[in-house]
């Protein structure tokens, strides 16, 4: 008999044919909800479910690629490991885990707690991944927590947390259904989907001439075609159109005095250091008029009410923390933070969390991790590579990878090729064979989002999760991510058993006095035991999905249950005002009880809160002065500086490329079998302006490579009018190898980008790389063949 | 906002836009394609495909094929103009009328 602890195994048993079943997208962050028809346990069928109370039927062609998602070539069937000579054997899951175990103690007991990493979790739909790797960090007690959002979006997480306070769980918006005037940068919502439901937002966008829109785009984007002004910025200037905006609301004084006096510290300090900034040389810079800049502030500032929408075009760019602290200025100055038809505070579905100061920082870069919808502090990926290779002794020396791939996805794929090899350890937990599996020691397979129960909890105007039980069934031996943590953790020692007493609570905890008696007997036991705040939550965690897990559908549902109750403890306003027989209920835990049992007989999602808009700057701005502290000093001196100093460019290099375009045929890597992508193509080009193909002899559809000073890349131009000169654009999420359908052989599926890219050109605050603007020259690799004739 | 089939489809009908269409809303009559503007997610996939070029979003429609706003409407909604499923072989004539700007009066309506 196995000697590994285990709760579940086997696949979810699902039926292999049924019709209309709900579940979600998880190809985007916008988890559109879905229903779907299943033949001989195949999704044969796609379609937006219109009882979502948040997406509503909406959804673009992507959701179509889920089959290909779910059923392909490199689905991995069992644990592998890796031999000497580099091939994988398949090994038990008993093996795997034992020596994995093994390897890891090791390392955890002769090393700091940090030498032990992970890397990715949750996707975007498969959120309960972390419900097993972040619990299995807590018992190690390592911080080293590397995720996706801290090569995109932790710049704004770091500027809310020093302006506001603000708790991890929270998002300032755009009120994108009402505001009056929208000013949107770095993206293309019409075909990015961003922000909710898109074509029908901006469909009612156009229809109000009373609602303005202005794009501010390097392209002639889908978005920037319908805006009443499109400020064709040069790429990677927005810095300087922010500081022109900006300046020019100070100097003419247009800024909202009464929400200024009532939410805003420093303001006289803030217009010293940012009103001599000159907003017609910003406005040189920035390659735009500077009508078309003061227009924008103006107009900005004396709408009745103004929204900023951003997204990848600013954060992967230069200065993105820079960027992202101008947006947040220029919000709050003209009163349209925190405030209706303004950017708003959203928050996700879980318990109210905290603002914990004290973040782990990086050994070598020495940033900071910056928690983001996580309890927990998220590094940026792109210092993974010096962690690993630098000298100090608390290097990290294990890296556990967990939904992501980071050769492929991850900027400078060269620097994390040399890194991993590094490693005494790499192990990958995927559902398929990527790049990143293909150099691992071990490799262990799970079900894919639609094999197991999931949820999706990005934040919305509206609280409305999604949980969702499978609706096909997975590879025999793949495992959902918890339980190979929970195997992991047991086997290592990290947890004990759970105390018997508890799994007796566990019998009545589904009831609302049984909820906290179980709940406070498995904390005070867990702290009983001694350690810090992270063992203790790993222990928690882990004895509540071993006693309450083993009585649920799915063991991970358990944590689900428990944000359930911290849901209905913490937040009780937002679920009355959503749910009314929540209203009634006088124990808390029969509410959490309430919220749980909804979750679970909603797979199509269900609306769980509703914040009033009245206070919402009040309740999210946590400074105990109540302001937002605007006046951020090494910030503006930065500002101050390139206010003063022209940008050098790089001559050598002189095209800027937007190494991330998103097109209808991109899902960042999340689908590998080329066979979603429809149509003639090429799905993977290098985009460039005409007339500067023209100059350098190169037609369309002819070879181009590309160089930066990292590395080269090779693709078929095309040529578009709507790219300007000197911008090139490539779509993300290419470059993945899958078999060839008729050779079997592992073939490069467009361009990896990341190799064009150097880890250190990255924001100084966060680590973001500057992925939309990579020094690049174009060279013509095909002879021309107009000429050749 | 939709995208709309204009009059360059005429006569040629190509059908590529169809092996893209993620929620089957082109309608099909003898000699042209339409979309349901009601059906239209508006993902713009189908655009690139044409091989005339026949494919617009309602904002980039010059003046002069404004009117395709309706006639896509219009036929789409009619039971005469069924749901065309799969790709098919381009009308025989394709090559010489993809020259041919000034097609409409070539349009059959099929009795809708």
């Amino acid at each position: 008999m196995s000697k590994v602890s285990k709760i579940t195994d086997g696949p979810a048993q699902v039926a292999r044919d049924a019709s209309d079943v709900p579940t979600v997208c998880v190809l985007c962050t916008h988890n559109c909800s879905l229903r779907v028809d299943v033949k001989d346990n195949t999704i044969v069928a796609i379609r937006g479910d219109e009882s979502n109370p948040n997406t509503r039927g909406y959804t673009c062609n992507k959701a179509r690629a889920i089959p290909n998602y779910v059923q392909h070539a490199q689905r991995i069937e069992h644990p592998l490991k890796r031999k000497p000579d580099g091939s994988f054997e398949r090994i038990s899951w008993d093996q795997a885990i034992t020596e994995i175990a093994a390897r890891l103690k090791a390392i955890h007991q002769a090393n700091a707690p940090r030498s032990i990493a992970l890397v990715g979790i949750g996707g975007q739909g498969n959120h309960m991944a972390g419900f097993g790797s972040l619990p299995f960090m807590f018992s190690l007690n390592s911080p080293m927590f590397f995720n996706a959002l801290g090569q995109e979006k932790t710049q704004h997480a770091l500027v809310w947390r020093r302006l506001f306070r603000a708790t991890p769980d929270v998002y300032l918006h755009a009120d994108e259904e009402t505001s009056d005037y929208m000013l949107l940068m770095g993206t293309n919502p019409l075909i990015s989907n961003r922000g909710l439901n898109a074509t029908e937002v901006f469909k009612k966008l156009a229809a109000n001439p009373d609602r303005k829109l202005v794009v501010v785009d390097p392209r002639v984007s889908d978005t920037a075609k319908r805006a009443d002004r499109h400020i064709q910025i040069k790429p990677a200037c927005d810095v300087y159109l922010l500081m022109g905006m900006v300046s020019t609301i100070l100097r003419e004084k247009l800024h909202d005095e009464a929400y200024v006096a009532q939410r805003v510290k420093d303001f006289a300090k803030l217009h010293v250091a940012l009103s001599d900034i000159d907003p017609r040389v910003m406005a040189e810079r920035a390659g735009v008029t500077l009508a078309d800049l003061r227009d924008t502030a103006r107009e900005f500032a004396q709408a009745p009410s103004a929204c900023i929408y951003f997204d990848l075009g600013v954060e992967q760019n230069r200065h993105s923390t820079l960027v992202s602290y101008l947006i947040n200025v220029m919000l709050l100055i003209t009163g349209n933070a925190g405030v209706e038809k303004g950017n708003v505070f959203i928050q996700q579905f879980s318990p109210q969390m905290m603002h914990i100061q004290k973040q782990v920082k990086a050994l070598v870069s020495g940033i900071e991790a910056i928690p983001m919808f996580l309890p927990v502090g998220i590094l940026p990926p792109s210092v993974i590579p010096e962690e690993i290779t630098t000298d100090h002794p608390d290097r990290i020396r294990a890296v556990l990878v967990d939904g992501s791939n980071p050769l492929v996805s991850y900027a400078d794929t060269r620097a994390f090729r040399e890194a991993f090899a590094k490693l005494e350890l790499l192990v990958v937990i995927e559902p398929a064979m990527s790049e990143t599996a293909m150099v691992a020691d071990y490799v262990l397979p799970t079900p894919v989002g639609y094999e197991k129960w999931d949820y999706a909890t990005f934040p919305h105007m509206e609280i409305t999760p999604q949980l969702r039980p499978p609706v096909v069934q997975g590879p025999a031996e793949a495992l959902p991510e918890p339980e190979i943590y929970f195997r992991l953790s047991r086997a290592m020692g990290l947890v004990p058993k759970a105390p018997s007493i508890l799994h007796k609570l566990a019998r009545t905890a589904r009831h609302p006095i049984g909820a906290p008696v179980f709940i406070a007997t498995t904390a005070v036991l867990a702290v009983l035991r001694g350690g810090g705040l992270m063992p203790i939550a790993g222990r928690i965690t882990n004895w509540m999905y071993e006693t309450l897990g083993a009585r649920l559908p799915a063991p991970a549902l358990s944590l689900m249950w428990l944000i359930s109750h911290g849901y209905a403890l913490t937040r009780r306003t937002e679920l009355n005002a959503a749910v009314p027989e929540a209203r009634k209920l006088w124990n808390p835990f029969a509410a959490g009880e309430l919220v749980f049992n909804k979750l679970m007989a909603h797979p199509e999602g269900v609306l769980l809160g509703q914040s009033p808009i009245e206070g919402n700057f009040e309740r999210h701005c946590h400074h105990k002065d109540g302001k937002a502290h605007i006046h951020q000093a090494d910030w503006l001196a930065d500002i101050r500086e390139l206010a003063n100093n022209p940008p050098q460019s790089d001559t050598d290099y002189p095209f800027v490329l937007n190494g991330g375009l998103r097109t209808g045929w991109t899902a960042n890597t999340i689908v590998r079998d080329p066979a979603w992508r429809k149509g003639k193509g090429p799905h993977c080009p290098i985009i460039l302006n005409p007339e500067d193909a023209a100059s350098l002899g190169i037609r369309d559809g002819g070879l181009v490579k590309l160089e930066s000073r990292r590395g080269a890349v090779e693709g078929p131009a095309k040529l578009e009018t709507a790219t300007a000169r000197g911008h090139l654009c490539i779509p993300n999420g290419f470059g993945m190898r899958f078999p060839d359908p008729v050779t079997g052989e592992l073939k490069q599926v467009g361009i990896r980008v990341n190799e064009l890219q150097d880890i250190q050109d990255r924001d100084p605050y966060t680590g973001c790389p500057h992925t939309k603007a990579i020094a690049c020259r174009v060279l013509r690799i095909e002879p021309d063949q107009a000429q050749a004739a | 906002m939709t995208f709309v089939v204009t009059e360059s489809c005429i006569q040629c009908k190509y059908t590529d836009c169809v092996a893209v269409c993620p929620v089957d809303c082109f309608h099909e009559g003898p000699n042209f394609l339409v979309i349901n503007p009601e059906g239209c997610v508006d993902c713009g996939i189908c655009v690139p495909e044409c091989p005339a070029n026949a494919i617009l979003a309602d904002v980039d429609l010059p003046p002069e094929q404004q009117h395709f706003l309706g006639i896509n409407a219009e036929l789409s909604s009619s039971a005469l103009w069924p749901v065309i499923h799969a790709q098919k072989p381009p009308l025989p004539d394709h090559a010489h009328w993809l020259a041919v700007t000034a097609k409409l009066s070539e349009l059959d309506r099929h009795g809708a």
